[in-house]
């Protein structure tokens, strides 16, 4: 009689207390699930207040709760910010993965390529194929953004095609190595010379066609026009003095615009090719991790 | 005695079960009580999230309902109409509740309008119209299609539903007259502002400069265009008889064929942002026409809302 009011008494309180226990851990699982229902109405910046003010004991979903701050800012395109979320998940947690890769890939769009790079090399060999695959295509990715290119040869060797989400990828970014490999390296002080020679060849020479002839158009008209001046109006006259002073002012303005144009044809030309590359590098990661 | 312990044991659980979900619906009451307090002190981008939870958390209808509304009350005030409308969809099937389903279509109608989806706002009013008549008609209801009507420049349904709320209201005859005297000004299809055709004015200004400025409604801008082109040409052909034909080409008529070719382009452009800005006129006067009609109607307090 007595055992069994001890049972009773002790059930009773157990599963009071196991109540209050569990009662912070499904409070926080419960607001998880409310600010993924937020999400999936693309209510971020609503999520992402709750997040801001939620915290939990248990590291597991701690971990959810960072990778969900770091999905949404990313969402948002706050990537600075969104990296440092995705970083914080632990490697026991089942985001860690897709939360390794996309700080990375923030890291790396930001220009903070060593920091993508350490968080690349997280992933050992004891990952899936998959995830070795994944992480040597990033890494060729950074290295053809860094221009290294004897490294993207030494990576892109490791690339399979047989993955058929980042197939197409690697095909197109062998293909940048390829664009970059055979860029023309163009001198601006040739591109200035031919200038000076020739009105507009310079930024000919650069990659600006149309640039060119109209540089060609303009200088030539109005060294027409002072020549016209001089003849009938003579040397002396101030609307001769007039253009010949606006001539060599758009003479040198275009010798000038002809040295700037080879560095901004590079300039346009690696802006291009790191886009793409940026680009085509998240494509399979989109596609891994929907 | 072995069974008393067991039926004991099951009571508790069955207690402990109950005590969850009677939690879960206060909770839900909490959530909501917690927004409205929110609401009130003006935090309404805190209220619409209590709103939502209470909306995610309640498996009432009803409750759901209410929680709806109130989130777009809260979205309405931080001028998110586009969120509200879309949120307000998830409660526009018909319900058991009438009296609140016919308010979220009237909101579903307001904030379609307030985010300039005119269409989107007639059609939905067009729902109040069949399943809720007695609603409808009453001045707000007829007001926002009248409104609705006006920006999607539907102006036989403008003319129409601006008579109804004419009617709504009981003025003197005389009072009544002349409101629909000036109602027909305002609708008539001959006071709506004709459309200047862009091309029209580019192919004018291309035959002779300056006059699709005229047509297009800018006479003064076409005149200056008309004499820049000519001083243009006139320094060119001064040039040419001073014998600077090299300079007087490059000159002017490097000038002339800029103003040429930019009264052109200008002359489209001021076509088309004169027709925006003449029907935006229209529409304006036609709004504050409608808008007086509903204060009066409120000043006589002919039907509650």
């Amino acid at each position: 009689m007595k055992f069994t009011g001890l049972c009773f008494l002790l059930f009773f309180l157990l599963q009071n207390n196991m109540t209050v226990f569990a009662q912070t851990e499904e409070e926080i699982s419960k607001e998880l699930k409310f600010i993924n229902h937020l999400l999936g109405r693309q209510n971020n910046d609503e999520a992402l207040f709750l997040l801001e003010n939620l915290q939990s004991d248990n590291s597991l979903q701690q971990d959810t709760i960072y990778y969900l701050t770091g999905w949404t800012l990313y969402n948002q395109k706050a990537l600075e910010a969104s990296a440092w979320y995705l970083a914080m998940v632990s490697r026991e947690s089942s985001w860690f993965e897709k939360s390794n890769f996309f700080a990375a890939y923030n890291l790396t769009y930001l220009g903070e390529r060593e920091k993508s790079l350490a968080r690349l090399n997280l992933f050992d060999d004891n990952f899936s194929r998959e995830i070795i695959e994944m992480k040597n295509f990033q890494l060729a990715g950074i290295s053809l953004l860094d221009r290294r290119l004897d490294d993207f040869q030494r990576y892109s060797a490791g690339f399979t095609g047989k993955l058929s989400f980042m197939a197409a990828e690697e095909e197109k970014l062998v293909n940048y190595y390829e664009r970059i490999k055979s860029a023309p390296n163009r001198s601006p002080f040739l591109a200035g010379l031919m200038s000076a020679a020739v009105p507009g060849m310079g930024r000919i020479y650069a990659g600006k066609t149309a640039e060119g002839i109209a540089g060609f158009l303009y200088v030539g008209a109005m060294l027409a026009a002072t020549y016209d001046f001089y003849n009938r109006l003579g040397s002396s006259n101030p609307f001769f003095l007039i253009s010949a002073g606006l001539s060599g002012i758009f003479y040198i303005g275009n010798i000038w615009g002809s040295v700037i144009s080879v560095q901004r044809v590079k300039n346009e030309f690696n802006y291009e090719m790191d886009q793409r590359i940026l680009l085509d590098i998240h494509i399979p990661l989109r596609k891994l991790f929907p | 005695m072995k069974w008393i312990s067991v039926f004991c044991l099951i009571f508790i659980s069955l207690c402990v079960n109950f005590s969850h979900e009677t939690r879960a619906e206060s909770q839900v009451e909490k959530f909501i009580k917690e927004a409205e307090e929110l609401f009130v002190q003006g935090n309404f981008f805190e209220a619409a999230i209590a709103f939502e939870r209470a909306y995610f958390f309640s498996g009432d209808a009803r409750q759901r309902m209410e929680a709806n509304l109130g989130r777009a009350q809260a979205l309405k005030q931080r001028g998110d109409f586009s969120k509200a409308r879309r949120d307000l969809q998830r409660s526009a099937h018909l319900s058991r509740f009438p009296e609140l389903h016919r308010q979220i279509l009237y909101e579903m109608a307001f904030c379609d309008y307030m985010s300039a989806n005119y269409s989107s706002a007639i059609g939905v009013l067009g729902q109040i119209q069949h399943f809720y008549p007695e609603f409808y008609d009453s001045p707000p209801v007829m007001l926002l299609y009248s409104l609705a009507a006006i920006m999607s420049e539907d102006w036989d349904l403008a003319r129409d539903k601006t008579i109804e709320l004419l009617l709504l209201n009981q003025f003197e005859p005389q009072k009544a007259d002349s409101l629909m005297g000036k109602l027909d000004i305002f609708f008539c299809e001959c006071s709506v502002p004709e459309k200047r055709s862009p091309d029209r004015a580019a192919k004018l200004s291309t035959f002779l400069p300056g006059t699709g400025h005229f047509y297009a409604g800018y006479p003064g801008k076409g005149l200056l265009n008309a004499g820049s082109q000519i001083t243009s040409l006139g320094l060119a052909g001064y040039m040419a008889w001073s014998n600077l034909y090299i300079s007087g080409f490059v000159i002017g008529l490097g000038m002339f064929q800029s103003f040429y070719f930019g009264g052109i382009r200008q002359a489209e452009y001021l076509a088309q942002q004169g027709n925006l800005n003449r029907m935006a006129a229209h529409k304006e006067l036609l709004k504050d026409f409608v808008l007086d009609l509903y204060q009066l109607s409120e000043e006589q307090n002919v039907q509650g809302f």
